[in-house]
C-alpha cells in the first residue's frame, strides 16, 4: 500500500468524517435504556452482532458498487457510463429495500448523502458530481455503502487507474472500502456507548481492537456472497429500533 | 395462460407456481440460487430428493360467490404429501371469510422433501389458511427440505396465512422462499413462529438444526421489483443467537407482516407498540415503500409467543375490517 492510499484510507475512515452518523446509534440508545446492552460484554457483543450483519448485508451492497465501477471506464480515467450509473441504482435500491427498521433505512441515505456532499467539496471529480446529483434529484436512495463506493473509486481513480493485470489492485481497493466501512459500523456504535452508559474510552478501544481482529473473515463474507443473497438474522436489534423509534426522550436521532 | 407467459418472461420477478409442472421448475431455480444449500446437497440413500411422495404441491384459488354472499374455494390442485381440507366457515366475526386448513400427509418434513403452495385470492375474496398443527423439520443427515410459497392477490381481496409453528430438530436444513403479489386495495397478513429444536428432547437439540433460510419479498406486480424483501439465513454453527443484537438469549421467534394499505400503516405500527420486558420483547416495523408493518417477537415459550402474535393479528383485523379476531377455539 502507498502512502497515498494509506492516508485516504485515515481520513474515510476516521470517526471525525463529518456524515452526521454521530447522530444515530443503530438503537444503541434503547439496548442500554431496557439493559439489553449493559456492560463491556454486552456491548460488545452488539458491536460483533451489527458487524456480522454488515457482513451479509451492506457491506455486500458495497462490494457490488465497487466491482461496477472497477469494470467501468471510469476507472481508466474516463467518464462513467450510464450502464454503470443504472447498476449503482439497483445495488442503492437492494440495500435500501431490505432495511426493514426505519431508523436504520434513514441513517442509511443521510450518511449517504452527506458523504457524498463531503466527497463533492473535499475531492471534487465528475463521478462524484453525477452520484450527489442522481441522490438530488431522487433518482436513487443515496445509501452509504454506494456513496462510499463512489467516493473510494472516485479517489482511487484520480490517483492512477486501478486496473491491474492480475486484478490485485482492485482486491486491495475492495478491500480498503470494506475496512473503512467495517471501523465506521464499530465506532458509530462504540461512540454511542460513550454517551449512553458506563464504558470508559478505554473499555471501547479494547473492544474495537478485539473486534477488528474478524475484520478479515469479515470481508471474506462481504466478498463472497451474491447480491440477491444478502441476508440478515437480527430481531433483537430490530425490536430496539422500534422500541427507540417510539421513545419519548432520546438523545439520538430517530 | 397469459400471467405464466408475462412470469417466465422476467428476470427475477416472482416465480410461477400456478400449475404442479411450473412449480417443479420454479422450485429448482430455487434450489439453484440457494448458495447456502451448497454442503446439503448429497442425495438420500432411501428415497431421492423430489420423487414422487416428496414433492408436494398443493394450489388453492378463492374467488367471492355473490349469489352466496361469501368467499368460496373456487378451485384446487394438489399432489401428495399436501392435501387441503374443504373450506369452513369458522369465523364468527367473518362469517363470509372461506378458511382453509392445509395438511401435509407424511407428518414430518423430511430430508428430501420439496413442497410448493400456491394460494390466489380474486377480487374481493376473504380468505383465512392455516395449519392443522406444528410443522416439525425432522433430523436430517443428507440432503435438505425447500419449501416455494406463493401468494397472488387481486383488488380489494383479504388473505390471512397464519401456520402453526416450524419446528426445526436436529441438523435440519429448511430453505424457504416466500413470494407475494398484490395491489394497493388488497391486504395480505402472514406470520410464522421459529422453534429452535424440540423441548426437553436432547442435549444438542436446542439451536442444533444446521440451516434455516427464509427469503420473502413482496411486488405489486408479476415481474415488477420488490417493494421490500428479506432473507434471513440461520446457521447455529456459525454465530451465536444468544448474543444482545441477534436473539439476547430469547429462544422463539415469531414475525408476522401485514401488507396494508397506506392509510393503516402508521395507525398500525402505533398500536402494536414495541417493548422489551423480562418474558417478551416485541416490536412493530413500518416497511420500505410504505407497504405494511412488520411485527418482530422474541420469547420463551410458544404461548406467549403467539399470544403477542395474535394480539396484533387482532389489531390489523380490527383496523382494517372493523372488527377483532373472535377468541381463540379451546382446543388450539
Amino acid at each position: 500500500m502507498d502512502i497515498l492510499s494509506l492516508v485516504r484510507l485515515m481520513q474515510f475512515g476516521d470517526s471525525m468524517l463529518p456524515t452526521g452518523a454521530f447522530a444515530f446509534s443503530s438503537a444503541l440508545e434503547a439496548a442500554a435504556q431496557t439493559g439489553v446492552v449493559h456492560d463491556v460484554r454486552t456491548l460488545q457483543q452488539y458491536v460483533v452482532s451489527a458487524l456480522r450483519q454488515a457482513s451479509s448485508g451492506d457491506a455486500v451492497g458495497l462490494v457490488f458498487a465497487m466491482r461496477a465501477l472497477a469494470a467501468d471506464p471510469v476507472s481508466a480515467g474516463g467518464e462513467v457510463s450510464e450502464k454503470t450509473l443504472t447498476r449503482l441504482r439497483d445495488v442503492d435500491a437492494a440495500l435500501f429495500r431490505r432495511k426493514l427498521p426505519e431508523e436504520f433505512r434513514d441513517m442509511m441515505t443521510k450518511t449517504g448523502c452527506k458523504l457524498a456532499e463531503l466527497g463533492v467539496k473535499t475531492a471534487p471529480s465528475p463521478l462524484l458530481s453525477r452520484w450527489l446529483s442522481q441522490i438530488s434529484s431522487g433518482s436513487t436512495p443515496g445509501s452509504y455503502p454506494v456513496s462510499l463506493a463512489v467516493l473510494f473509486a472516485a479517489t482511487a481513480f484520480a490517483g492512477k487507474p486501478v486496473r491491474g493485470a492480475d486484478g490485485r489492485e482492485e482486491e486491495m481497493l475492495f478491500q480498503e472500502g470494506l475496512t473503512v466501512y467495517f471501523y465506521g459500523v464499530a465506532m458509530g456504535i462504540l461512540n454511542a456507548s460513550l454517551r449512553l452508559m458506563r464504558v470508559t474510552h478505554l473499555d471501547a478501544q479494547a473492544i474495537l481492537y478485539r473486534t477488528s481482529a474478524q475484520f478479515e473473515p469479515l470481508c471474506e463474507r462481504a466478498l463472497s456472497t451474491p447480491l440477491e443473497r444478502m441476508t440478515g438474522y437480527a430481531p433483537m436489534t430490530e425490536i430496539l429500533s422500534a422500541v427507540h423509534a417510539r421513545s419519548r426522550v432520546r438523545l439520538f436521532m430517530s | 395462460m397469459r400471467e405464466r407467459a408475462a412470469c417466465s418472461s422476467c428476470r427475477r420477478g416472482a416465480p410461477d407456481c400456478s400449475s404442479f409442472e411450473a412449480a417443479g421448475k420454479a422450485m429448482e431455480e430455487l434450489e439453484r440460487r440457494a448458495v447456502e444449500l451448497e454442503n446439503y446437497r448429497d442425495e438420500p440413500p432411501q428415497m431421492k430428493s423430489a420423487a414422487v411422495g416428496k414433492k408436494g404441491y398443493l394450489r388453492l384459488e378463492f374467488r367471492r360467490d355473490e349469489r352466496l354472499g361469501r368467499t368460496v374455494l373456487a378451485d384446487l390442485d394438489r399432489r401428495v404429501p399436501l392435501l387441503a381440507q374443504k373450506a369452513l366457515y369458522w369465523e364468527e366475526s367473518q362469517p363470509d371469510m372461506a378458511c382453509v386448513i392445509t395438511i401435509a400427509a407424511t407428518g414430518c418434513v423430511v430430508q428430501g422433501d420439496r413442497m410448493a403452495l400456491d394460494v390466489r385470492a380474486e377480487k374481493n375474496a376473504h380468505a383465512l389458511v392455516t395449519t392443522q398443527s406444528a410443522t416439525k423439520v425432522h433430523v436430517m443427515d443428507h440432503n435438505h427440505a425447500a419449501q416455494l410459497q406463493r401468494f397472488r392477490l387481486e383488488e380489494g381481496s383479504w388473505l390471512e396465512y397464519v401456520p402453526d409453528p416450524l419446528i426445526l430438530h436436529r441438523h435440519a436444513r429448511y430453505v424457504q422462499d416466500t413470494w407475494v403479489t398484490l395491489p394497493e386495495s388488497a391486504c395480505f397478513l402472514y406470520g410464522e413462529m421459529l422453534v429452535p429444536g424440540r423441548l426437553w428432547h436432547h442435549e444438542e437439540e436446542l439451536f442444533g438444526f444446521d440451516l434455516y433460510s427464509a427469503g420473502f419479498h413482496v411486488c405489486r406486480e408479476d415481474g415488477a421489483d420488490p417493494l421490500f424483501e428479506e432473507r434471513l439465513v440461520l446457521e447455529p454453527g456459525d454465530a451465536s443467537f444468544c448474543s444482545a443484537g441477534v436473539m439476547d438469549g430469547f429462544e422463539i421467534f415469531g414475525s408476522m407482516f401485514a401488507l396494508v394499505p397506506e392509510a393503516l400503516v402508521d395507525e398500525l405500527a402505533r398500536g402494536a407498540g414495541s417493548a422489551v420486558t423480562k418474558d417478551l420483547a416485541w416490536g412493530a416495523l413500518k416497511l420500505p415503500a410504505k407497504a405494511g408493518v412488520a411485527f418482530r417477537v422474541l420469547g420463551y415459550g410458544v404461548e406467549s409467543v403467539r399470544a403477542k402474535m395474535r394480539e396484533f393479528h387482532s389489531l390489523v383485523r380490527e383496523r382494517a375490517l372493523g372488527r377483532p379476531l373472535p377468541p381463540e377455539f379451546l382446543w388450539r
